[in-house]
Protein backbone atom coordinates (compact mmCIF):
# COMPACT_ATOMS: atom_id res chain seq x y z
CA UNK A 1 0.00 0.00 0.00
CA UNK A 2 2.67 2.33 -0.51
CA UNK A 3 2.08 5.71 -2.89
CA UNK A 4 4.07 9.08 -3.48
CA UNK A 5 4.08 12.34 -1.70
CA UNK A 6 4.82 15.63 -3.17
CA UNK A 7 5.50 18.82 -1.43
CA UNK A 8 2.42 20.46 -2.88
CA UNK A 9 0.38 18.45 -1.50
CA UNK A 10 1.03 19.72 1.86
CA UNK A 11 0.38 22.88 0.61
CA UNK A 12 -3.23 21.91 -0.17
CA UNK A 13 -3.43 19.45 2.82
CA UNK A 14 -2.63 22.74 5.24
CA UNK A 15 -5.00 25.14 2.85
CA UNK A 16 -7.75 22.48 3.89
CA UNK A 17 -7.01 22.20 7.52
CA UNK A 18 -7.28 26.32 7.65
CA UNK A 19 -10.20 26.64 5.89
CA UNK A 20 -12.10 24.20 8.21
CA UNK A 21 -10.62 26.55 11.31
CA UNK A 22 -11.98 29.02 9.55
CA UNK A 23 -15.61 28.13 9.36
CA UNK A 24 -15.03 27.19 12.99
CA UNK A 25 -14.02 30.40 14.02
CA UNK A 26 -17.01 32.13 11.88
CA UNK A 27 -19.24 29.26 13.92
CA UNK A 28 -18.24 30.65 17.64
CA UNK A 29 -17.95 34.69 17.22
CA UNK A 30 -19.99 37.43 15.82
CA UNK A 31 -23.28 36.10 16.85
CA UNK A 32 -25.74 38.09 14.89
CA UNK A 33 -28.34 39.75 16.07
CA UNK A 34 -29.11 41.81 19.03
CA UNK A 35 -28.43 40.46 22.71
CA UNK A 36 -31.40 39.14 24.52
CA UNK A 37 -32.16 38.09 27.73
CA UNK A 38 -33.67 34.55 28.46
CA UNK A 39 -35.90 34.70 31.70
CA UNK A 40 -36.87 31.44 33.39
CA UNK A 41 -39.99 31.71 35.30
CA UNK A 42 -40.25 28.38 37.35
CA UNK A 43 -40.38 25.90 33.96
CA UNK A 44 -41.31 28.44 31.69
CA UNK A 45 -39.03 30.24 29.81
CA UNK A 46 -39.47 34.20 27.78
CA UNK A 47 -37.10 35.72 25.71
CA UNK A 48 -36.65 39.59 25.55
CA UNK A 49 -34.16 41.70 23.36
CA UNK A 50 -32.14 43.90 25.39
CA UNK A 51 -32.49 46.82 22.82
CA UNK A 52 -35.92 47.76 24.07
CA UNK A 53 -36.75 49.42 27.40
CA UNK A 54 -39.09 47.33 29.33
CA UNK A 55 -40.57 46.54 32.18
CA UNK A 56 -41.48 43.26 32.83
CA UNK A 57 -43.15 41.67 36.16
CA UNK A 58 -42.92 37.63 36.59
CA UNK A 59 -45.19 35.73 39.06
CA UNK A 60 -42.40 33.04 40.77
CA UNK A 61 -42.67 30.49 43.20
CA UNK A 62 -42.76 33.40 46.05
CA UNK A 63 -44.95 36.50 44.44
CA UNK A 64 -44.31 38.88 41.72
CA UNK A 65 -40.75 39.94 40.66
CA UNK A 66 -40.14 43.33 39.18
CA UNK A 67 -37.17 43.34 36.26
CA UNK A 68 -36.30 45.89 33.88
CA UNK A 69 -34.77 46.32 30.55
CA UNK A 70 -33.07 49.65 29.84
CA UNK A 71 -29.95 51.24 28.21
CA UNK A 72 -29.26 47.69 26.89
CA UNK A 73 -29.19 45.57 30.00
CA UNK A 74 -31.67 43.68 32.42
CA UNK A 75 -31.80 43.99 36.51
CA UNK A 76 -34.21 43.13 39.08
CA UNK A 77 -35.56 45.66 40.41
CA UNK A 78 -38.40 44.52 42.90
CA UNK A 79 -38.01 40.73 44.41
CA UNK A 80 -40.46 39.21 47.17
CA UNK A 81 -37.47 37.31 48.56
CA UNK A 82 -35.72 37.80 51.65
CA UNK A 83 -31.75 38.45 50.91
CA UNK A 84 -32.48 40.43 47.68
CA UNK A 85 -29.21 38.78 46.29
CA UNK A 86 -31.03 39.05 43.28
CA UNK A 87 -31.49 42.78 42.92
CA UNK A 88 -27.59 42.91 44.42
CA UNK A 89 -26.53 41.41 41.53
CA UNK A 90 -26.78 44.72 39.55
CA UNK A 91 -26.87 44.37 36.02
CA UNK A 92 -26.53 41.80 32.84
CA UNK A 93 -25.51 42.82 29.51
CA UNK A 94 -23.27 40.74 27.79
CA UNK A 95 -23.43 36.99 26.25
CA UNK A 96 -23.01 34.59 29.37
CA UNK A 97 -24.16 37.14 32.06
CA UNK A 98 -26.54 35.56 34.62
CA UNK A 99 -29.06 37.08 37.45
CA UNK A 100 -30.73 34.52 39.50
CA UNK A 101 -33.64 34.67 42.48
CA UNK A 102 -33.65 31.45 43.54
CA UNK A 103 -35.88 31.51 46.49
CA UNK A 104 -38.76 32.76 43.59
CA UNK A 105 -37.32 30.46 41.05
CA UNK A 106 -36.51 33.00 38.39
CA UNK A 107 -33.52 32.82 36.36
CA UNK A 108 -32.22 35.47 33.55
CA UNK A 109 -29.18 34.72 31.14
CA UNK A 110 -27.83 36.96 28.22
CA UNK A 111 -27.85 35.42 25.35
CA UNK A 112 -26.12 36.54 22.23
CA UNK A 113 -24.54 40.03 21.01
CA UNK A 114 -21.03 39.37 22.32
CA UNK A 115 -19.93 42.31 20.12
CA UNK A 116 -22.60 44.36 20.55
CA UNK A 117 -22.38 45.52 24.29
CA UNK A 118 -20.47 48.50 23.13
CA UNK A 119 -21.93 50.29 20.71
CA UNK A 120 -26.01 50.87 22.34
CA UNK B 1 3.41 16.00 -23.12
CA UNK B 2 2.16 14.08 -25.39
CA UNK B 3 -0.29 14.20 -28.22
CA UNK B 4 -3.00 12.03 -26.60
CA UNK B 5 -5.65 11.78 -29.65
CA UNK B 6 -7.40 8.98 -28.70
CA UNK B 7 -10.66 9.74 -29.35
CA UNK B 8 -11.99 6.85 -27.37
CA UNK B 9 -10.81 8.40 -24.08
CA UNK B 10 -13.24 11.38 -23.38
CA UNK B 11 -16.47 9.37 -23.93
CA UNK B 12 -14.91 6.47 -21.98
CA UNK B 13 -13.67 8.87 -18.71
CA UNK B 14 -16.75 10.32 -18.99
CA UNK B 15 -18.75 7.22 -18.89
CA UNK B 16 -16.83 6.31 -16.03
CA UNK B 17 -17.71 9.25 -14.28
CA UNK B 18 -21.42 8.31 -14.90
CA UNK B 19 -20.87 4.77 -13.62
CA UNK B 20 -18.95 6.35 -10.49
CA UNK B 21 -21.79 8.77 -9.76
CA UNK B 22 -24.34 5.70 -10.23
CA UNK B 23 -22.22 3.94 -7.49
CA UNK B 24 -22.28 7.14 -5.29
CA UNK B 25 -26.23 7.45 -5.84
CA UNK B 26 -26.68 3.94 -4.57
CA UNK B 27 -24.38 4.51 -1.37
CA UNK B 28 -26.66 5.51 1.75
CA UNK B 29 -25.91 9.53 2.54
CA UNK B 30 -26.42 10.75 6.17
CA UNK B 31 -27.13 14.11 4.95
CA UNK B 32 -27.96 15.04 0.71
CA UNK B 33 -24.57 16.99 0.77
CA UNK B 34 -22.08 14.66 2.38
CA UNK B 35 -20.77 12.57 -0.73
CA UNK B 36 -18.10 11.01 -1.48
CA UNK B 37 -17.00 12.67 -4.45
CA UNK B 38 -15.99 9.47 -6.51
CA UNK B 39 -16.87 11.04 -9.92
CA UNK B 40 -13.99 13.12 -9.52
CA UNK B 41 -11.51 10.27 -10.03
CA UNK B 42 -11.60 10.04 -13.71
CA UNK B 43 -11.37 14.12 -13.59
CA UNK B 44 -8.60 13.43 -12.09
CA UNK B 45 -6.80 10.83 -14.25
CA UNK B 46 -7.66 13.15 -16.77
CA UNK B 47 -5.46 15.57 -15.80
CA UNK B 48 -2.28 13.69 -16.55
CA UNK B 49 -3.46 11.87 -19.89
CA UNK B 50 -5.54 14.62 -21.67
CA UNK B 51 -5.38 18.45 -23.05
CA UNK B 52 -6.62 20.92 -21.67
CA UNK B 53 -9.79 21.18 -24.13
CA UNK B 54 -10.99 18.01 -23.84
CA UNK B 55 -10.84 18.20 -19.86
CA UNK B 56 -13.13 21.15 -20.04
CA UNK B 57 -15.82 18.74 -21.89
CA UNK B 58 -15.02 15.83 -19.31
CA UNK B 59 -15.90 18.16 -16.79
CA UNK B 60 -18.87 19.44 -18.33
CA UNK B 61 -20.03 15.61 -19.20
CA UNK B 62 -19.59 14.94 -15.57
CA UNK B 63 -21.74 17.67 -14.32
CA UNK B 64 -24.60 16.41 -17.31
CA UNK B 65 -23.82 12.69 -16.24
CA UNK B 66 -24.60 13.27 -12.73
CA UNK B 67 -27.35 15.30 -12.79
CA UNK B 68 -29.02 12.59 -15.19
CA UNK B 69 -27.94 9.88 -12.80
CA UNK B 70 -29.24 11.31 -9.67
CA UNK B 71 -32.39 13.04 -11.33
CA UNK B 72 -31.53 16.59 -10.62
CA UNK B 73 -30.80 18.38 -13.86
CA UNK B 74 -33.97 20.47 -13.30
CA UNK B 75 -34.14 20.71 -9.88
CA UNK B 76 -32.08 23.43 -7.70
CA UNK B 77 -29.41 21.02 -6.46
CA UNK B 78 -28.00 20.68 -9.83
CA UNK B 79 -27.10 24.55 -9.53
CA UNK B 80 -24.99 22.75 -5.97
CA UNK B 81 -23.37 20.35 -8.27
CA UNK B 82 -22.87 21.91 -11.58
CA UNK B 83 -21.01 25.04 -9.01
CA UNK B 84 -19.40 22.28 -7.02
CA UNK B 85 -18.15 20.58 -9.99
CA UNK B 86 -17.15 23.25 -12.36
CA UNK B 87 -15.02 24.91 -9.36
CA UNK B 88 -13.32 21.81 -8.36
CA UNK B 89 -12.50 20.83 -12.05
CA UNK B 90 -11.43 23.94 -13.26
CA UNK B 91 -9.31 24.24 -9.70
CA UNK B 92 -7.74 21.19 -10.39
CA UNK B 93 -6.44 22.03 -13.81
CA UNK B 94 -4.68 25.17 -13.18
CA UNK B 95 -3.13 23.52 -9.74
CA UNK B 96 -1.89 21.25 -12.24
CA UNK B 97 -0.52 22.50 -14.63
CA UNK B 98 0.92 24.93 -12.65
CA UNK B 99 3.02 23.10 -10.42
CA UNK B 100 2.79 19.58 -12.94
CA UNK B 101 4.76 17.26 -11.36
CA UNK B 102 5.33 18.82 -7.89
CA UNK B 103 1.76 17.76 -7.16
CA UNK B 104 0.06 14.17 -7.00
CA UNK B 105 -3.48 13.48 -6.74
CA UNK B 106 -3.52 13.71 -3.23
CA UNK B 107 -2.83 17.26 -3.01
CA UNK B 108 -5.14 17.80 -6.54
CA UNK B 109 -8.14 15.84 -5.01
CA UNK B 110 -7.73 17.96 -1.81
CA UNK B 111 -7.54 21.27 -3.86
CA UNK B 112 -10.90 19.94 -5.51
CA UNK B 113 -12.63 19.38 -2.84
CA UNK B 114 -12.07 22.76 -0.91
CA UNK B 115 -13.18 23.92 -4.33
CA UNK B 116 -15.62 22.07 -4.94
CA UNK B 117 -17.09 22.92 -0.93
CA UNK B 118 -16.52 26.60 -1.07
CA UNK B 119 -18.64 26.91 -4.49
CA UNK B 120 -21.36 24.83 -2.48
CA UNK B 121 -21.23 27.05 0.30
CA UNK B 122 -21.14 29.82 -1.90
CA UNK B 123 -24.20 28.68 -3.82
CA UNK B 124 -26.05 27.85 -0.65
CA UNK B 125 -25.31 31.27 1.07
CA UNK B 126 -27.08 32.80 -2.36
CA UNK B 127 -30.19 30.84 -2.54
CA UNK B 128 -31.04 28.85 0.47
CA UNK B 129 -29.56 29.47 3.82
CA UNK B 130 -28.35 32.74 4.00
CA UNK B 131 -26.17 33.67 7.23
CA UNK B 132 -27.18 30.59 8.28
CA UNK B 133 -24.58 28.89 5.70
CA UNK B 134 -21.75 29.29 8.29
CA UNK B 135 -23.13 26.69 10.33
CA UNK B 136 -23.15 23.62 7.89
CA UNK B 137 -19.67 25.11 6.38
CA UNK B 138 -17.08 23.06 8.89
CA UNK B 139 -19.29 19.49 8.86
CA UNK B 140 -18.63 20.15 4.95
CA UNK B 141 -15.29 21.35 4.87
CA UNK B 142 -14.52 18.59 7.32
CA UNK B 143 -16.07 15.69 5.35
CA UNK B 144 -14.83 17.28 1.89
CA UNK B 145 -11.24 17.27 3.40
CA UNK B 146 -11.44 13.46 4.35
CA UNK B 147 -13.08 12.58 1.11
CA UNK B 148 -10.60 14.33 -0.89
CA UNK B 149 -8.04 13.21 1.14
CA UNK B 150 -8.79 9.84 0.77
CA UNK B 151 -9.96 10.13 -2.91
CA UNK B 152 -6.24 11.40 -3.76
CA UNK B 153 -4.82 8.56 -1.75
CA UNK B 154 -6.63 6.22 -3.92
CA UNK B 155 -6.00 7.68 -7.14
CA UNK B 156 -2.48 8.34 -6.65
CA UNK B 157 -2.18 4.46 -5.56
CA UNK B 158 -4.05 4.09 -8.90
CA UNK B 159 -1.95 5.68 -11.23
CA UNK B 160 1.16 4.56 -9.77
CA UNK B 161 -0.24 1.00 -10.30
CA UNK B 162 -2.11 0.84 -13.48
CA UNK B 163 -0.04 -0.39 -16.81
CA UNK B 164 -3.06 0.89 -18.95
CA UNK B 165 -2.51 4.54 -17.17
CA UNK B 166 0.94 4.22 -17.75
CA UNK B 167 0.89 3.36 -21.19
CA UNK B 168 -1.07 6.51 -21.57
CA UNK B 169 0.98 9.11 -19.42
CA UNK B 170 4.50 8.10 -21.28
Amino acid sequence: MKFSIKPADFLFLAISVILIALSLAALSGNEQGPAVAVIKVKDTEYIYPLNQPRELEFEGVLDKAHLMIHDGCIEFVESPCRDKICIHMGQARKDGDFLACLPNRIIVTVEGGVHSDTDN
Amino acid sequence: MTQTTDKKLLPFLAALCLFLAAVEYAIPKPLPFLRLGLANLPVIIALFIMPTRDIYKLILLKIMGQALITGTLFSYIFLFSAAGSLASGLTMLGVHRILRNRISCIGLSLAGAAANNIAQLIVAHLILFGSATRYIAPILLISGAVTGLILGIFTQMFTERSKWFRGLHA
